[in-house]
């Protein structure tokens, strides 16, 4: 029998350590390199910091809000009920005076934004005159034209030229966020404000129009902190949730999304709606201070061959090392 | 880099860390002779631990048909070959074992560690060579199960001809069963940027601390066993947690015995052995000549590491299945196969005892005897008499409680055929 049990007690500050004389030696990890569970954090999380000068009026983020709202229906599955409502003179009024009101409170285009700007990136086409020439091309084209062009462009099992959702876009092995991860992180961000998506939804999460339902919910809520409290605490956690959505989602494709539109279609529309898209999330991406994405983002390979590798050994690609 | 001396590979190697050791190291032996890829032990790890949401893909514990399986798949063509491309034709053994300090001999070639430092693999520069497997290599974790090799020339639907003669089968395959080896140099934990990863000075177990891992990966590509895996749910990294409230005692079941993992409890086929084994100052395993697991590795040898070559040293041993031709178990465990594979083939009545100890008991056995029994039989197996003794073999808990008592040979009952159908 044994004299003294061998038998293994929890970790205990005194431990015999051999990483050498005067080495701190970790309670957790033999190696030392493991200093042990992080300080619970006292009191609430830090305080929210908004950038200087950073004052959006209520009605500023309704218009905002209205501007994603109408680019949602704009990019969800075409139906005669909503081409009505994108057509209307009542949605067309209250799209003009709401990006009057985008275009004034946005920062100057020209002036110092930050560190993170780079305006040679891209084209400063003015909100206010995309608008006018969507508006004016809303009366050379009818529902089924755009709904066939529609369902050309944007593909509906697999894909089509130029896809809807955003795992579609970027290098597989550049994005820190697998394909699956960045759907997760979406449904996350969307849980995170208490939303997810319905049961009837024919969308991913990922998918444009979604995006831009979140967005318009976002800014909505902003206006209403706006309105309702006067704590700068609200209004920073609708900043940098905003921020934080345009700079890891959609700011971060569209621009290469509606290059791509641009190129493809041949639907006078489709084209002016590209660039007001462009025009209008670009803008915004300015007022937060988002870099926005590249222009050019390639597609994620849809042949197997392009992206498979060999069955019996799993490291030569086919037809050739 | 630090220089640490790995006994598997009989010589000192790089690694980020300065040498330290566990008290005492978690452990186990496989028996791949016995395995029947039931995936009891896959089953027990999922319904224990990686049953929530994030989890569904995870497969701490999995049982791959060896040649084709793999999960990932092929991890360890992809590792060999990495390898092999950083070090061409230079990974080989010297094949002169020193006794303790290099029982295979020394290993010539470079490990993950070394290998990173002068190659630069596509993923970027690293600690540990190593890639981060896409997520369809992550799927189908049973591909190819049950599959066995094909004829040498390719001749689709045709297989050798007798491929089943001895010594080594031509047609072949075999179940490994694989888990975290809580290796003694763990990758995982040399690469992570924030330290996330400890390992336990208690019992050797290699945790991943889920406050402090942000999900970077850099463990999933460092692992060469490819067993720490990303949850996207919770955006950290997770991996067998070698179940240690149980190896800590704390399973009640135990009564307050350490007791072996899930996976290991739930064998059916009896494969497994799991234990922890005292570590002396160098790193070297204490001599325990009772111990169950020091006997199958260190006296009797017939217990080797998987992949040694790494660097890792990994403890995780197997009876190699004697089956399979042996250059392809020489490159999975090392230059111990032949002798490991002679020594099953003829095994004396102590390995024959100590067989016995595995999945008798939940509870974990530090301390084994073999009391004498009859000669039961005797047989002549490849021109070699075999002698068959009804030894028993008792077991030990780590504070001398009995924990088993079984004969070598099972006891027989025949029911009287009067009534046959009661007990």
């Amino acid at each position: 029998m044994f004299a003294t049990p061998n038998m293994p007690t929890p970790s205990n500050p005194v431990q015999t350590g051999f990483a050498g004389p005067g080495a701190a030696i970790s309670p957790r990890s033999v190696f030392g390199n493991y200093s042990g569970p992080p300080a619970p954090a006292s009191g609430g999380p830090p305080p929210a910091t908004l950038p200087d000068g950073w004052a959006p009026t209520a009605d500023e983020s309704l218009a905002r809000a209205f501007g994603y709202q109408y680019l949602a229906r704009a990019f969800e599955y075409p139906t005669s009920d909503g081409w009505e409502w994108l057509t209307s003179i009542q949605t067309r009024s209250a799209l003009e005076s709401a990006l009057g009101l985008c275009s004034s409170g946005a920062p100057d285009p020209g002036g110092s934004s930050g560190p993170c700007f780079d305006h040679r990136a891209h084209d400063d086409l003015p909100l206010i005159g995309a608008c006018a020439e969507l508006i004016a091309a809303m009366d050379t084209v009818s529902f089924d034209a755009f709904l066939v062009d529609y369902i050309e462009l944007f593909g509906h099992a697999a894909r089509g030229t130029c896809p809807l959702n955003e795992i579609e876009y970027g290098e597989l092995k550049a994005d820190p966020l697998f394909q699956a991860h960045r759907l997760a992180d979406l449904a996350a961000f969307y849980r995170a404000f208490g939303l997810e998506l319905g049961d009837d939804a024919a969308e991913r999460q990922d998918h444009l129009a979604i995006q831009f339902e979140f967005m318009a919910v976002l800014a909505a809520a902003e206006a209403y902190a706006i309105d309702r409290y006067a704590g700068a605490d609200a209004r920073a956690i609708g900043y940098h949730a905003q921020r934080r959505f345009l700079r890891e989602h959609p700011g971060r494709w569209l621009p290469a999304f509606t290059r791509r539109l641009e190129r493809h279609t041949n639907l006078p529309f489709l084209q002016v709606l590209a660039r007001f898209t462009r025009a209008f999330v670009v803008l915004d991406c300015r007022r937060f201070h988002v870099q926005p994405g590249s222009d050019e983002l390639c597609l994620r390979p849809v042949e197997e061959s392009a992206e498979s590798l060999c069955d019996t050994c799993g490291v030569a690609r086919p037809g050739g090392a | 880099m630090s220089s640490v001396h790995n006994w598997q590979l009989g010589r000192e190697m790089e690694f980020p860390y300065e040498a330290a050791h566990a008290d005492r190291q978690f452990a186990f032996v496989f028996n791949l002779n016995r395995c029947i890829g039931c995936q009891s032990c896959t089953m027990a790890c999922k319904s224990t631990w990686t049953f929530a949401r994030g989890q569904e893909h995870m497969w701490w514990n999995n049982v791959e048909t060896k040649p084709y399986g793999g999960y990932p798949h092929h991890w360890d063509l992809k590792l060999l070959d990495l390898l092999e491309q950083a070090n061409p034709g230079g990974q080989t053994w010297n094949g002169q074992s020193v006794e303790r300090t290099a029982p295979y001999g020394e290993f010539l070639g470079k490990t993950i560690f070394e290998a990173a430092q002068t190659h630069v693999s596509p993923e970027g520069a690293q600690r540990a060579l190593g890639y981060l497997p896409s997520d369809e290599e992550w799927s189908a974790p049973n591909r190819f199960e049950d599959n066995p090799t094909g004829n040498e020339k390719g001749q689709r639907g045709r297989h050798f001809e007798q491929g089943e003669s001895e010594p080594q089968h031509r047609t072949w395959f075999f179940y490994l069963a694989r888990l975290c080896n809580h290796c003694t140099y763990p990758a995982c934990l040399a690469a992570c940027p924030r330290n996330a990863i400890y390992k336990r000075p208690e019992d050797g177990i290699v945790l991943i601390d889920q406050e402090r891992c942000r999900g970077y990966r850099k463990c999933v590509e460092a692992c060469p066993y490819k067993k720490s895996l990303y949850r996207g749910t919770t955006r950290t990294s997770e991996k067998c947690i070698a179940c240690f409230p149980r190896v800590e005692g704390r399973d009640p079941e135990g009564h307050g015995l350490p007791m072996q993992t899930r996976c290991m409890a739930a064998c059916v086929g009896h494969i497994r052995l799991q234990g922890l084994v005292e570590i002396n100052p160098d790193g070297t395993w204490r001599e325990d000549r009772q111990h169950p697991l020091y006997y199958l590795v260190h006296v009797a040898k017939v217990a080797l590491p998987l992949y040694p070559q790494f660097g890792t040293e990994p403890n995780g041993y197997y009876i190699p299945p004697r089956w399979v031709p042996l250059p392809y178990l020489r490159q999975m465990f090392g230059p111990g196969v032949d002798q490991a594979v002679d020594r099953y083939n003829h095994p004396d009545r102590e390995l024959l005892g100590v067989l016995q100890l595995f999945g008798k008991d939940s509870r974990i056995c530090s301390r084994y005897e073999i009391q004498p029994g009859p000669k039961v039989f005797e047989t002549t197996i490849r021109g070699r008499t075999f002698e068959l003794y009804n030894d028993t073999v008792i077991g030990y808990a780590a504070d001398g409680t009995r924990i088993i008592e079984v004969p070598v040979e099972e006891p027989v009952h025949v029911r009287d055929p009067k009534h046959a159908n009661s007990i």
